[in-house]
């Protein structure tokens, strides 16, 4: 057990701070552990989950996503201004969002793997792109979402949230999937592309199945913003950009790629969607509530490179 | 060297410049008389801030970095000179330099953490970003207290001759940086480090040292265009830095830096920065909607750094 916390301390990091955030939060207001809170707030941080569990599969690639934004803001205008009550037309339309998502990050797959392009400026091309497309489809915040499709989201099953079921079967899916062959190719083509090609890795599919996967992840975030809003904004993607990143990077997933997983960002996801409550919680008031964030971000990464670099320099090898 | 051969080894660069330049004709032809002196002036100026800026998100991305800290170290040197100054003209002799100082301090911290701590440096500055935002508005609550005063608001709107005082600033200062990146042992030893920074090490470089240096550059320069363009607009606002996070990097990409870091030129951020602000220039002339100007910003943006990139593909 000591050789295990030894050795796996810096990936205990995300969890480690979540649980200690939420016994404080305990401490402060018992109304917090009670099921409908967590409910509720399994609800609201859902979106960011679903954004940051794609944005890990491109970081993996040691690639970068802006265009999540951009998608959000597509399947969430669509969303709330065209879809009807009946259950034809909110599948339909919800197909569309997906098929929307997965265009995109195909795009950005290919694009990426065919020019050579840096990851960051082909994302923040088709990132304008998206919005620019958002503001067609609606001009002004707004739109009207049939209530069957809210239910639906949201529904309890008892005390229990729909979208906690949704977030086990996120983690279990992930679970199977890094074993995987595509999977273990994302990671491969993220720790060494050179090795990866050689041993036989297409890399353009490898690319294209990450980017892809985080589109349609993105517009998923998009349909499920819809109705945990129920209303559409043409800039509703945009504060989903930087944070689905962070998430990622609190829960020990690497830019450099190659390294980290969909678990861990979950848990920076709670965190990041937590800190906002405790803070209320603790009576400071919300203009700080920035500068907070931002040091419980360098904090977290901090420790875990700094941990990479005495682990380093243990092992003796560069 | 003859003229062709320097076109040809320039190429990328060259064909920046033109694609700025067809914008520009673009604007004339769409809309004649749009392009008078006096439009033209306000290019200029838009193009002289973009330009600051853009010098110090070169100085970042050539060790193989990115700043995205800028919009709120800018933000909080506009401040800043309304809080120091009061409108004071003669306070600027002791604010100026207090401001700047805050700014390559500002640069430290982001620099301290990216090179000693070892944190990547895009959740570096994006954390600092939203640090430095919590503390100005924590702080302030969020109202500026205070204007700039008249001198540096004739400076950022006035004229020299007919040519923007602005324009004629970012000029003189470009030629110092230009000096300084493609001159000095300083700049070499930049793009040693966003070259290989083992290499660079070995051969006796202090490569922490020369990492935290570029991201006081860029503080530098993210807090000079603060100042002035606190002198540029009437009433100080948050947010005011926010379209130069991303507008720096795409200006300093489409000049063919590299944003793997050690390779481009100076010379290509400006026409990286010029292309940027006729294009948002042509899209504001014709009228277009929001939604379509975004979309066309963002094809541009990839086509642009698609032709700049080209070159240095073939010569890898």
């Amino acid at each position: 057990m000591r050789k295990f916390v030894k050795e796996n301390w810096i990936a205990m990091i995300p969890y480690v701070m979540f649980v200690i955030m939420v016994i404080v939060m305990g401490a402060l207001n018992t109304n917090t552990l009670s099921l409908r809170y967590i409910a509720n707030k399994s609800d609201a941080a859902f979106s960011l989950i679903l954004v940051a569990a794609g944005q890990t599969l491109v970081l993996l690639t040691g690639g970068f996503d802006l265009s999540v934004g951009g998608v959000i803001c597509i399947t969430n205008c669509l969303a709330a201004s065209r879809m009807q009550d009946s259950v034809g037309s909110m599948l339909l339309w919800a197909g569309i969002c997906l098929a929307v998502g997965v265009g995109t990050g195909l795009f950005n797959g290919y694009v990426i793997e065919r020019t050579k392009l840096q990851p960051f400026i082909v994302t923040l091309a088709t990132q304008y792109v998206c919005y620019g497309i958002a503001l067609f489809i609606m001009k002004v915040d707004g739109g009207n979402v049939p209530a069957a499709y809210i239910n639906a989201l949201l529904h309890r099953f008892g005390p229990l949230p729909l979208s906690m079921f949704l977030i086990v079967l996120l983690v279990a899916a992930w679970m199977i999937f890094k074993n995987t062959k595509p999977g273990l190719h994302i990671y491969a083509i993220g720790s060494s592309e050179g090795a990866a090609r050689l041993n036989g890795i297409s890399i353009m599919k490898t690319r294209l199945l990450a980017y892809g996967l985080s589109g349609a992840f993105a517009a998923l975030a998009g349909l499920f913003r819809t109705a945990q809003v129920a209303s559409g904004s043409p800039t509703a993607g945009a504060d989903f950009v930087m944070i689905s990143i962070s998430a990622a990077v609190i829960g020990g997933t690497a830019l450099s790629g190659g390294s980290g997983g969909m678990v861990g960002t979950v848990v920076g996801a709670l965190v990041l969607r937590t800190i906002g409550d405790l803070l209320v919680f603790m009576k400071v008031s919300s203009y700080w509530s920035s500068l907070v964030q931002g040091v419980l971000l360098i904090l977290a990464v901090a420790a875990s490179s700094y941990g990479t670099l005495l682990k380093r320099r243990g092992g003796g090898a560069a | 060297m003859k003229a062709g051969s320097f076109v040809k080894k320039n190429f990328s660069v060259f064909m920046t410049f033109v694609i700025a330049l067809l914008l520009l004709v673009f604007i004339s032809v769409l809309r004649p008389g749009y392009a008078n002196v006096n439009n033209l002036r306000v290019l200029s100026i838009t193009a002289s801030f973009l330009g600051l800026t853009a010098m110090g998100q070169m100085t970042a991305i050539l060790t193989g970095g990115m700043d995205l800290s800028i919009p709120w170290m800018f933000t909080i040197a506009a401040f800043l000179t309304g809080n120091l100054t009061q409108g004071g003209n003669e306070k600027l002799f002791f604010a100026v330099p207090v401001i700047l100082l805050v700014g390559v301090l500002m640069g430290a911290f982001n620099g301290i953490g990216i090179a000693y701590v070892g944190i990547a440096p895009v959740i570096m500055t994006m954390a600092s970003n939203i640090i430095f935002q919590g503390l100005l508005v924590g702080i302030t609550g969020g109202t500026p207290g205070g204007t700039a005063p008249q001198a540096l608001k004739d400076f950022a709107n006035g004229s020299l001759g007919g040519v923007s005082t602005m324009l004629l600033f970012w000029i003189a200062i470009s030629v110092a940086f230009y000096v300084m990146i493609a001159r000095s042992p300083y700049g070499r030893r930049l793009y040693a480090i966003g070259n290989n920074d083992t290499v660079a090490l070995f051969s006796g470089i202090n490569v922490k040292l020369m990492r935290t240096s570029a991201y006081m550059v860029c503080g530098f320069f993210a807090a000079l265009a603060g100042i002035l363009f606190s002198g540029r607009v009437s009433q100080l606002y948050l947010g005011m830095g926010d379209p130069y996070q991303m507008q720096s990097v795409s200006a300093v990409a489409i000049g063919g830096v590299s944003l793997l870091g050690g390779s481009g030129s100076y010379i290509g951020t400006v026409a990286g920065v010029l292309v940027l602000v006729m294009l948002d220039g042509v899209l504001s002339a014709l009228g277009f909607a929001q939604s379509v100007q975004k979309i066309i910003y963002g094809v541009v943006l990839m086509l642009a750094v698609l032709l700049s990139s080209r070159k240095q593909k073939g010569r890898r």
